[in-house]
């Protein structure tokens, strides 16, 4: 194999899989998106049982504090599943036109022998440009995906320790 | 009934793969020049006879940009030519 034949089949391979990954991670979105839905149904839950009278009491006002906590990390993992997708620009390969103008370009210039060799080349070099694109993109998308879900089980410790709390408000 | 025709069918809305609305073009300005920097580098690189010329998608419009929308967008820097 030469080596033009080796970084076009590496860089399209690559590609390929990047482009596999984009979707691999825009399907896991589901995920922290239904733990954020359980977040607010905990939410709305405890603050169904939370006796607005007694609020000046310490446990009342921890309770609060762990809800409003709570919210506050759930607001941030909404933030970062709307980032995973936010703007996301990619490069794709050069349509046909772009192909044969390439050819005939080649073909013009260095003769028949270095048309195969050259688009081998030419393919290569977009492979690789379009996988770097996808390749910051992806890794930015996967940043906020984990940052997603880290907060929104960051909101349901909250909300789970002001479960905790609760029967103490309750009993007074 | 135009905007009917959005909702039963879909397909680009002209002939350029979709048009750019002028409020985004800034936006995608930085875009097209890093593409068209790096389409000069690997040319150097590999010491093509031409430039690779790649098609940009932005998903938030969805449009696709190719060379000669790029070069639209970018303006007339000299380093864009």
């Amino acid at each position: 194999m030469s080596p033009n034949e080796l970084r076009f089949d590496h860089f399209r391979q690559i590609f390929l899989n990047e482009r596999t990954r984009r979707e691999a991670i825009r399907g896991s979105i589901g995920t922290p998106v239904a733990a954020i839905s359980f977040s607010v149904f905990s939410l709305g839950n405890l603050v169904t049982r939370f006796d607005v009278s007694r609020l000046g009491e310490p446990v009342s006002l921890f309770i609060v504090a762990m809800a409003c906590a709570g919210v506050l990390a759930m607001l941030g993992a909404v933030y970062h599943v709307v980032m995973v997708e936010w703007l996301f620009i990619h490069h794709e390969p050069p349509p046909m036109a772009g192909l044969v103008e390439a050819e005939n370009a080649i073909r013009a210039e260095r003769g028949e022998e270095a048309v195969i060799p050259g688009l081998m080349d030419l393919m290569a070099a977009s492979y690789a440009i379009a996988f770097e694109q996808y390749l910051w993109g992806n890794t930015v998308s996967a940043r906020s995906r984990t940052r997603a879900l880290r907060l929104v089980l960051l909101s349901l410790v909250f909300l789970a320790i002001g479960f905790l709390a609760l029967p103490f408000h309750q009993k007074g | 009934m135009k905007w009917l025709e959005r909702f039963l069918i879909r397909r680009p809305q002209s002939g350029n793969f979709g048009s750019v609305p002028i409020w985004a073009r800034p936006r995608l300005r930085k875009a097209c020049r890093s593409l068209s920097e790096e389409e000069a580098c690997m040319q150097q690189l590999l010491g093509l006879p031409v430039r690779p010329s790649l098609t940009l998608t932005d998903e938030e419009l969805g449009v696709l940009i190719d060379a000669k929308g790029r070069r639209a967008i970018e303006g007339n820097d000299p380093g864009n030519q």
